[in-house]
Order: C-alpha cells, then structure tokens, then sequence
C-alpha cells in the first residue's frame, strides 16, 4: 500500500496533552526521592544527602510546564505526528500500522484525576516510540480505537479458524476476586517482596543490617541459658509454629499483591488481538496483536494441581527496550486458570484442533535411564563425602537411588511431543508440568542435537528456535528422541516452515 | 544401531575451505597453550637445574596436540549445503549438531573478513534470523567466492510483512 507523505493536514487539528500533564511529569521525577522521604519520615534515619536532589525542583515546575506547552500532537489519517521540544525540536512521526502496542498507564492519581499515560510501541527501536504522559481518559480511548480500528483494514497473515471476521470482543478470561486468592495462596510472590524490601531497607541504610543481626545474635546469646533449663523441645515448637506464621504472613502478602495486581483482570480477544486489563491501584490496559505472539508456556504446579489450575504465558515478538518490563514481552495471559479456560484462549488464537494435543507421542524407551544417570552419578560425590566423615551412617544417602529411579519412570511416563495441525508441542514434568508450544510458522530455524550420551543411545535432541523465547522459559526442544524419529521430525519442521 | 549425525565422508555435504584449515588451527590451538605457562613456571622454580624441563616439554606436547586435534576435527567436522529451501550447517565431532535455516526466516545477511582472511581469499559468513539462539548464526572458513555465492542465494525474496512474526 503506497503511504502518501504528505497527509491533508489542514483537517485534522493539532491536539495537546492534558493540562495537568505538568504535574505527572514532575511526579515522574520526583518518584526517585519518595523512598528516601519515607525512609526519614518513618526511621528518622537515613542519609541527608540523598534529599539535596530535591533542591533542583525548583527548576523542575516550569521545565515540566514547558514540555506540556511544546509538546502537539495531530491525528492524521493512517498516521500520528508527535512534536515535542522546546529548544531541540523532536517531530516523530509514527504510522498506524507500524505501531504493535497502545498501552494505557493508570497509577492511583491517573485514575483520581481521570488520566492516563499512552505508550505507543513499534516493533524496532531501543524503547517506546511515542509516550504521551498524559492525556485524558477519553482521548487516550479514543486514540488507542482509532490505531485499533486501523489494524483491521490489514489482513491478517491467517485468520484463525478460518471463521468469519467478527469485529465485536470476546471476553476470554475473566478472573473473580476468589480466583486471585487462589492464585495468592499458589504463588511465593510474597517472599520475593519481603527479599526485595529487606534489600531495599538495607541499601538506604547499611547499618540497619548490622543491627538487625546484632540484636537477633544478641537475643540467641541472652537465652542460650534457658535452652539448657527448658529443653530442645520447647525451643524446637517455638521455632516451628514462628515459621508456619512467617509462612502464613507470606502467603497473606502474595494474596495481597494478586488482588493489587490481577483485580478486575479481563482478558478479551476480537479479530486481531488480544487485550488485557487489570489492576487495583494502578491500572493497567495493554493489547497484543495476535501475529505478535510467539512461543506459550503452560505451567502446572503441585499446589496448582491441587486446585486444577494452570498458568499460561506467551513470549510476544517486541522492541529490545521493552524487554525490562516484563510484563510486555512476556504475556502473562492467564495468571489462573482452569483447564476450560486455557482451552478457550489458546483455541482463539491457535488453528483449529491444534490444541489441547490430541495423541501426545512418547520418547525414546530409554529415555528415563537419561535422567536417572546425570543425577545418580553426580549423587557419588556427596556419599563420597558423608562416607568419609560418619562412615555407615553416609550410607543412608543410598536411600535417594529408589526415589530417583522412581522420579525418572515417572518423568518419562509424562513426557511427549506433539507435531500436528501446525502445532509443535513438548511436555514435561512430573510434580511440576510443563508445556511449552508454538505454531510451526513461528519456528525460525530447527536445530537437530546429539551429544555423545545421545549418540550411545541412539537418541538425539530436536530444538525449534523462536522469536524472543525468554531465557526463564523452558526451551521448546524435543529431548530424548530415537535417533531416526529425530531426523524425520527435523526434516517435517524444516519442510513445513521453508514453504 | 548407534547412528552419527554428522559423518566428514557424507559427499552430499561441503566442507570449508582447505585454504581455511590452518587459520582455524592457530586459533584453536591458542586456548590449549595457556596451561604450558604454569607446567613451565613451577617446575621451573621447584625443581634442580634444567629438570624442570622435563615436566615442561611433555605437557607442552601435549597440549599442542589437543589443540591440533580439536582445531583440525572442527574444521573437518563442519560441513554445510545449500537447499533450495535454505541453509543447513552440520557441526561438531562428539557434541553434533545440524541446523537448519530456511531462506524465508533470514533477515539479513553479513560477510566479514579481516586482514588475516583476506590475505587467504576467506570470508565469515553471518546469517541473522528473528530467532533467539539463531539470532546470528556465524560460520568462518569460508572462500569469499562461496560466501558472496550463499549470501546471494539466500537473500531473502520480497514478501509479506506479515510472514515469520
């Protein structure tokens, strides 16, 4: 499609943010200084020279009011022309059907004063493209329609399903204040948040830490008297129902942040993307086209089975800048779900009968010898060394073996892949599942594997290289495969991805 | 039973260029030479005379022909061909591996050559893709005849934006 450059921009006018865009772009810099504030007003502590920064607010107000008179926008027909800059002049001009993401920011004042922040993502470049900080909720939903809208003139690579185009949304997921509890009660999000505040605390103040260790030594010390007087036994309840309340406390604070996080969480789906919006205080409202998506991982825990829940995430094809905020590259499309449920979105956006996987084909038949030996020799080491300081008693570590054989048939009982209707699936696991899929069209390269423990075997590994695969993520690679079914599924992933 | 991936005698598969053997042994062999420093230095300093050297030499043997053998097993064990759907390069002598890329998923192509492969007439061969792991599959030992060669052929056709992502 021929794009003119010159658009008749006569008709369309020239917009500006919201007036109290200035206030935003303040708090934006002034968000660096709130800890240190809070850290004085609670402690009384803490380092003054972290504060002097604040001094250069001053110059911060009219600065800020400044880039909110500069900064103009116009609509045009397929395309956005930001200027901005009050002396080094910015004119960024974006096409509507370059722009991948519009994403809405809303934090608690956003939502008071009914803002939002627009970010506007293509798919190159070191970070977001345009960002709009801010502009009033109806203009910034108007915005984010009119790029939407304008996808739709684009054909899709291939139409899911092959149905009829629908432009109306469908709501795929949507996830009640009792399902985040679970998902509270699954997660060990609250200990990564304690981790991270006590890291914090320290950062702001390192003696904090000495102290901190200091009276929890000195309290030990005070009382090693009593471990004599009292028993083992006493100290050992206490010390057990201490930690049954810090795992309490924990789980309480992972429900907390699931309903922060995920309150309200919709993810709905029409032609050509998905979108998603969640969030208690800060709101958050993105979409993600549906050509964008790359790889997905389907989680199963202990606890998740439990409750017949699953996790479900997609890597999405994006800018590198974006990549630290994890939410944007990797989709959480489900943080809970049931089986339904992912069967509804994975169907929305995968081909027909790809999925759930119809008949999943088993390894090779030696597969669970490979598992159990890595481990089982790596084990010599320790009984090696519990041998040589207790003598008999370091054979007591002889009682992993049944648990590992054990561990490794089970493994291999579970595992499988799949190769059909343009879907190519593994899975894995055995306390925790594993599945990790991707439609075949979205492999870049394939890659066939044999290490020497491989090639005594007879087995070889098959790995299917996609777009942004996250290094978290469990690699889309096929292990363990006789060594004849490894090549014939090489050659069938090379013959259907090089059409 | 026990089948190879990747067998040198294969004849529907290239090698590189003889050219580029000796090239590729130097660098390979350099890694190997580090430990001759220490099995000279100690033995050197803790034992009579001229002993030491006796400790020194067999070492130093050795690890020249570690390297020798490694470096002339990567050069023979790599091996590519040129399909009509893409590219496919075979590495590797215990830890094989083939790869596949086809020639819709190349997003661009990189020649490079360097004094030291310019004075032989070789090239490095560098195929990026959109994918993670072979986001820039690079192969040396190349002719620059070869590389130009594949680098043409794998150009990728104009198509679709939609395609691939």
């Amino acid at each position: 499609m021929p794009m003119p450059f010159e658009q008749p921009a006569a008709e369309s006018p020239q917009l500006r943010l919201h007036p109290l865009s200035w206030l935003f772009e303040l708090l934006n810099v002034l968000k660096q200084f709130i800890l240190p504030i809070l850290f004085l007003l609670f402690t009384g502590k803490g380092n003054n020279y972290e504060l002097w920064g604040l001094v250069g607010i001053g110059f911060m107000v009219p600065l800020a009011v400044a880039r909110y008179i500069s900064f103009r926008y116009r609509i045009g027909v397929d395309r956005i022309v930001i200027r901005s800059g009050l002396l080094h002049k910015t004119v960024r001009d974006i096409a509507f059907t370059r722009i991948q993401n519009v994403t809405l920011h809303q934090g608690l004042l956003h939502r008071l004063m009914q803002v939002a922040e627009v970010r506007l993502e293509t798919g190159g470049g070191e970070k977001e493209e345009g960002r709009m900080r801010v502009l009033g909720l109806r203009q910034a939903r108007q915005l984010q329609r009119i790029i939407r809208s304008h996808d739709k003139a684009v054909p899709a690579a291939m139409p899911p399903g092959g149905e009829a185009a629908t432009d109306n949304e469908t709501v795929l997921l949507q996830l009640p204040n009792r399902e985040l509890l679970k998902l509270g009660v699954i997660s060990n999000k609250g200990m990564i948040l304690v981790v991270a505040a006590f890291g914090g605390a320290f950062q702001f103040d390192w003696k904090l830490s000495r102290e901190t260790f200091h009276s929890a030594g000195g309290w030990l010390w005070d009382h090693s008297g009593d471990l004599a007087g009292n028993g083992i036994v006493s100290y050992a309840v206490g010390g057990a129902s201490l930690l049954l309340a810090a795992f309490i406390l924990l789980r309480l604070i992972s429900m907390l942040q699931a309903v922060l996080h995920y309150h309200g969480f919709v993810l709905s789906g029409d032609h050509h993307r998905l979108s998603i919006s969640r969030g208690l205080l800060n709101r958050f409202n993105g979409s993600l086209p549906r050509t964008r998506i790359q790889a997905w991982t389907l989680q199963q825990g202990w606890l998740q089975r439990r409750f017949k829940r699953f996790a479900l995430r997609v890597d999405a094809a994006a800018g590198g800048g974006v990549k630290n905020e994890h939410m944007e590259s990797h989709w959480q499309l489900a943080p809970i779900a049931d089986g339904e449920g992912i069967a509804r979105i994975i169907g929305a956006v995968m081909p027909r009968d790809a999925w759930p996987v119809a008949l999943w084909r088993p390894l090779h038949p030696d597969a669970w010898k490979r598992e159990f030996k890595a481990p089982a020799l790596f084990l010599l080491i320790p009984l090696g060394i519990l041998v040589f300081w207790f003598h008999a008693w370091g054979l007591l570590l002889l009682s992993a073996y049944p648990w590992l054989w054990m561990q490794s048939k089970l493994w291999a009982k579970h595992a499988g892949y799949s190769h059909a209707n343009g879907l190519i699936a593994v899975r894995e696991g055995w306390i925790g599942k594993t599945w990790r899929f991707a439609e075949v069209r979205k492999v870049q390269a394939v890659y066939l594997r044999q290490s020497p423990f491989d090639r005594r075997h007879g087995m070889a590994t098959v790995f299917c290289d996609t777009v942004n695969a996250g290094s978290f993520e469990p690699p889309l690679a096929v292990r363990y495969l006789p060594f004849a079914e490894a090549v014939e599924l090489q050659r069938a992933i090379s013959a259907a991805i090089a059409e | 039973m026990n089948e190879t991936l990747n067998d040198p005698r294969d004849s529907q598969w290239h090698g590189l260029e003889p050219a580029a053997k000796n090239l590729m042994l130097a660098f390979t062999v350099l890694p190997f030479l580090i430990p001759i420093v220490p099995a000279t230095v100690l033995p050197m300093t803790l034992m009579p005379g001229w002993w030491g050297l006796a400790v020194t030499f067999p070492v130093a043997a050795a690890c020249l022909v570690a390297g020798m053998t490694v470096g002339h097993n990567r050069w023979l064990y790599t091996r590519w061909r040129l399909d009509d759907d893409g590219f496919r390069l075979r590495k590797g002598r215990w830890w094989q591996k083939e790869v596949f890329v086809p020639r819709s998923r190349v997003q661009h192509l990189d020649i490079h050559n360097g004094p030291m492969e310019r004075a032989r007439g070789l090239a490095t061969l560098v195929i990026h893709t959109a994918g993670t792991q072979s986001h820039a599959l690079k192969q040396e030992g190349f002719s620059l005849e070869t590389a130009t060669r594949l680098r043409d052929a794998l150009i990728p056709e104009t198509r679709s934006h939609a395609d691939a992502l």
